[in-house]
């Protein structure tokens, strides 16, 4: 154990004689914690950087054990990165003399995202009824899962019912039953809702509501199916590990409880509140992080009155009041951007609420103060304005490949292109990619929705249709083995289609003969094994069953797609469909093609079994696939990032450009629920009273936003199509005025490309 | 005009780079890129999804059933009898099942995981189970290479364990306050000198080092355990309880400092070729090594049917199906 005065002398030793915090960061540094800290960190003031410190001092000066400190960020990426850091600093200290700092172990902090530290701790304590479960990978693989086990929800043909959580489809001002595709996609949002909120189930009974009595079965079945196929997604699991710590195991685990510090507080849901003050076992020792003009993620159950409410929360939980710590200092942006920022947030009518029973942001949160080195007497936000989306696109390309000629930047991956959706349609941003592949800058966009065009791809599921269905089944209408018939949507028909087609091309050049025969063949073999009902599966010759993911590597194993899988654009795109098809049949028959005998004699596909390829496994990736990322790499070096100002949270670019800001979040089942569902929850930091839901979208609209712009360091560019609407995005001049105007934002000194 | 020209006393920024330390593990890290570097590249670094889940699934089931045992036994004292294993068999089988582990030939594999346990349990029986200190130990550190790399090291020991060799009857001495490293082998013990033993005995040593860095100071011998020796029935009937007839059964191996050495500077460099492997541009990444890798590996190994390290599958990549 050392005294804080020498921690800090070693931490100013490893820095050339200079302490690396402001005092608003040393405050929360020299914490005591006779009650919970509350840091409300605005962007770019260094809350990595202080909570790296803080926890050092815990070990150090306060004799935590390292491994009695829970460490929670949002993201792996984040983890690794705060992992890294951590590492780090501790050298750091080691370098500078500190003696004790040799003896400490960083690595037994329970550091990760708090899913990942659920799973771990439930398999190292071996809590029985979590033992070698396996978790749903995502909602994909949830749908997959409703899917498979036929959940009711699935048949519910009440478009009222859909209707009102805003999942029906809605097409010429009319409304429409959801696909069933749709459907999973619907139940999933559902149900997790209902299990991070710990909804009543038979409240929604007794409710007299026909719609939530028919939730409450369906949900309950989907648990019980989750139970039995030992299988949970995230929300469950998270509610396994709450009750884990209630149980006695869990108690003795828990111990006097742990130290626990999280990070990006504003995005946590009501079950990660309830586990969060379960770890403090009722204990002051509580840290949150945060700040709530950056909460992102109400369309994943997160709720930003967690952070704005702490000091309730703690006095319900722990009896206690938090102490609050603002860190102010802006040590990214220029100060330009930090006075833009700041006025965008203060003064924006959707963050102004006068009744004192709500809050919108967090009590008494001062305005960043600019502390970066970066202060070019330049107007650092810049505005690009054309009547076509062609048109910006032209420009933006044009300024990018400026700055890097003129040396103004080193690298393209300096540049962020950032964006509500990053989806490459006409909608949204196509018009903006093809302006970069015109200008030849290497950009990379990860979330594009676009990976199942890629040729490649579409090619492997063209040859696997080929294979299992040369007649070309899909595009009739289905005679399922219960009876019913059933017809494929036809976009999806198109679709498989398409990637037949372009199979089928591909073979026509007669460049790729050994693809040929191994197709031909496997075709035959099909078609031409007595069909035995004893052993209704496709078999290898070996008497193996054969699956969807053995075909798939022996198609890689061939040319073309043997050097597909070498191209970093192709192989990735590849190994998302292998994933995603190693999750399905997971869920299906362990991937094994079953056969029947068809009405000809010869032997076929099965019916379900390709029905399923075709109708679930295909249908759940045709209308938007994104591509696969790296956990380590928040930012891909060489190019341009191309990004959802979601992803882009943490991160921070020389040269930010928010393009299309007209395309802004709207009204969607995550406002309606929390509406919804709020008469079933008990919960003891429920808000007595919410904003009204325009308001909640208006809010999510400007946190989005606040986000964007607090990227940038030296340049914000926000580039688009119509000022005029973009009243929301760009908020008010400080006495309350619109300045969706040219003439109002020059007068705010911001400059016209 | 050219944006520059609107930026008068623009500085220009250094490029910042990403800080990640990477987590090695010797089996699923170390080793696995040492036997063969295709294979884990793609695999383990890019993650495609591999099927070939059988080797796991016994493994694992023989891991699941004596965690099991142990856990009842500390709060019972009791050991079950054959019915009670078989019993505790089928109970994992069935969780391994539902949670999607594929097997073939389950059948059997049940009824010789439930053997082998019952017989090891015979054999060592309440003197082992009562001197384990925890199972799945878990040892994470953080290393850094001989260039200065920094990386986190980690393992998971299955059972930490008092002394227990008099109580054994083992071929070695302890003392009472000794602290062993436990590890479970569901196979036979391989070759002497063969390539998969001096791997298990690899595995030990870095283990052994993790223990000492956590811990300040070496367990006092690491123990291999190979389940699958008792499967010898004629042996089994004439030993009559007495493990001294099951010489391979055990495998101490001891915590020699310069062997340990050698095997953490082992370890640092294959994080380092690591490391350069992942810097390579995507095409040139994970080729196919330039040693022999072994053919039950290539067998198994989902690419096999166009690798260089196995020419042969090339031809039967022409089998339909």
């Amino acid at each position: 154990m050392i005294s804080l005065l020498n921690y800090f002398l070693a931490i100013q030793k490893a820095f050339n004689n200079e302490l690396p915090l402001d005092l608003d960061q040393q405050a929360a540094v020299e914490h005591t914690f006779t009650e919970p800290l509350w840091i409300i960190a605005g962007p770019g003031t260094g809350k990595t950087h202080t909570l790296v410190w803080l926890v050092l001092k815990r070990i150090l000066v306060d004799s935590v054990p390292a491994d009695r400190i829970v460490l929670t960020t949002f993201t792996r990426k984040a983890a690794t990165e705060l992992r890294s850091r951590l590492l780090r600093a501790k050298q750091q200290l080691v370098s500078s003399g500190l003696r004790e700092a040799e003896e400490i172990d960083v690595t037994q902090v329970f550091l990760g995202t708090l899913h990942s530290l659920c799973a771990r701790i439930l398999r190292d304590q071996r809590y029985e009824p979590t033992l070698r479960i396996r978790v749903l990978a995502d909602e994909r693989v949830q749908e997959y899962f409703l899917r498979r086990t036929r959940n009711p929800i699935l048949d519910i043909n009440d478009v009222t019912f859909w209707a009102r959580f805003r999942l029906a489809r809605y097409q010429g001002g009319q409304t429409y039953l959801p696909s069933r595709a749709k459907r999973a996609e619907g139940g999933c949002i559902l149900f997790n809702r209902i299990t991070e909120n710990g909804a009543d189930l038979n409240a929604m009974r007794t409710s007299g509501d026909p719609h939530f009595a028919l939730l409450a079965d369906a949900y309950e079945q989907y648990q019980q199916n989750l139970q039995q196929d030992l299988r949970t997604d995230q929300a469950t699991l998270q509610r396994h590990f709450l009750t884990f710590l209630q149980s006695p195991e869990g108690q003795t685990w828990l111990g006097n409880g742990m130290s626990v510090v999280v990070d990006e507080y504003q995005d946590t849901n009501p079950v990660q509140e309830e586990i969060y003050f379960a770890l403090t076992g009722g204990l002051p020792d509580f840290t949150v992080v945060g700040d709530d003009d950056q909460s992102l993620y109400r369309f994943r159950g997160a709720t930003v009155e967690s952070l704005i409410d702490f000091d309730r929360a703690c006095l319900d939980y722990i009896g206690i009041a938090p102490r609050a710590v603002y860190l102010r200092e802006n040590r990214r942006s220029h100060n330009g951007i930090v006075e833009w920022v700041n006025r965008f947030i203060q003064h924006h009518p959707s963050m102004i609420e006068l009744n004192p029973l709500i809050r919108v942001r967090a009590p008494g949160k001062p305005a960043l103060v600019a502390r970066s080195p970066i202060n070019g007497a330049y107007q650092p936000v810049q505005i690009i304005t054309r009547s076509r989306d062609s048109q910006v696109g032209a420009e933006v390309s044009t300024v990018i490949q400026d700055l890097l000629n003129a040396g103004y930047i080193t690298d393209y991956s300096q540049v962020a292109l950032l964006t509500f959706s990053t989806s490459e349609s006409n909608w949204a941003i196509g018009a903006y990619i093809d302006a970069l592949d015109n200008a030849g800058i290497p950009y990379i966009n990860p979330r594009s929705k676009a990976a199942q065009n890629d040729t490649a791809l579409l090619e492997i599921l063209g040859a696997l249709s080929s294979i299992l269905d040369p007649i070309r089944r899909f595009s009739n209408t289905w005679t399922l083995p219960d009876g019913t018939t059933f017809t494929l949507p036809g976009r999806l028909v198109s679709y498989i289609q398409e990637a037949t087609n372009a199979f089928q091309q591909r073979i026509a050049t007669g460049s790729f003969p050994d693809l040929e025969v191994y197709i031909n063949d496997s075709i035959t073999t099909v078609s031409g094994t007595p069909f035995d009902p004893s052993n209704p599966y496709l078999l290898q010759a070996g008497g193996q069953r054969t699956t969807i993911s053995s075909l798939f590597f022996k198609l890689i194993a061939h040319s073309p797609y043997s050097d597909a899988i070498l191209d970093p654009a192709h192989g990735e795109r590849l190994k998302v469909i292998n994933q995603l098809l190693a999750e399905y049949e997971s869920l299906y028959d362990e991937g094994a093609i079953k056969v029947e005998q068809a009405l000809s004699g010869q032997t076929q596909t099965e019916t379900w079994s390709l029905y399923n390829l075709y109708a679930v496994f295909a249908e759940s990736y045709h209308d938007g696939l994104n591509d696969s990322e790296d956990e380590d790499v928040s930012i891909v070096p060489g190019c341009v990032n191309v990004m959802t100002i979601h992803q882009s949270k943490g991160l921070q670019f020389e040269v930010v450009f928010i393009i299309k800001p007209e395309n802004t979040p709207f009204l969607g089942t995550a406002h309606v629920l929390e509406d919804q569902l709020a008469p079933y929850i008990n919960r003891p930091t429920q808000p007595l009273l919410r904003r009204s839901i325009q308001l909640r979208v208006e809010e999510d609209i400007v946190r989005l936003f606040f986000v964007g712009y607090s990227r940038a360091k030296r340049l914000l560019i926000l580039a688009g199509t119509n000022l005029a609407r973009w009243d929301t995005i760009l908020g008010r001049d400080v006495h309350g005025q619109p300045i969706n105007n040219q003439a109002s934002l020059i007068g705010l000194n911001v400059n016209f490309l | 005009m050219s944006i520059v020209n609107h930026l008068p006393c623009w500085t220009t920024p250094y490029k910042e780079a990403d800080i990640a330390i990477h987590t090695y593990s010797t089996v699923g890290d170390i080793l696995a890129y040492q036997r063969c570097r295709r294979q884990y590249g793609f695999f383990s670094v890019r993650k495609y999804n591999s099927p070939a889940a059988t080797q796991r699934y016994f493994g694992t089931l023989m891991h699941d059933v004596l965690d099991q045992i142990n856990r009842d036994f500390q709060v019972t004292g009791n050991l079950p009898n054959q019915q009670g294993v078989y019993d505790m068999v089928l109970v994992a089988h069935n969780r391994l099942i539902r949670s999607g582990v594929r097997t073939f030939n389950a059948g059997f594999q049940r009824r010789r995981a439930a053997l082998l346990i019952y017989r090891f349990i015979q054999l060592f029986g309440i003197p082992f189970f009562s001197n384990i200190q925890q199972t799945e130990y878990r040892l994470n550190r953080a290393l850094v290479t001989h260039t200065g790399r920094d990386y986190i090291l980690e393992g998971i020991v299955d059972v930490l364990s008092g002394a227990v060799s008099h109580a054994l009857r083992l071929p070695y001495s302890t003392e009472p306050d000794d602290v062993e490293i436990w590890d479970y082998k569901s196979g036979q013990v391989p070759e002497q000198g063969s390539r998969e033993l001096e791997s298990y005995k690899y595995q030990m040593r870095v283990y052994a080092e993790l223990y000492r860095q956590q811990t300040g100071q070496y367990p006092a011998r690491a123990v291999l355990i190979f389940l699958g020796e008792l499967a010898d029935d004629p042996r089994w009937n004439l030993a009559n309880g007495d493990p001294s007839m099951f010489p391979r059964l055990v495998l101490p191996v001891e915590p020699h400092p310069g062997r340990i050495a050698v095997a953490i500077q082992n370890f640092n460099q294959t994080v380092e070729e690591i490391e350069q492997e992942r810097i390579l541009p995507y095409a040139q990444q994970w080729q196919a090594p330039s040693h022999a890798v072994d053919e039950q590996t290539c067998r198994t190994c989902e690419l096999h049917y166009n690798c260089d390290r196995y020419p042969q599958g090339r031809n039967e990549r022409s089998i339909p199906l």
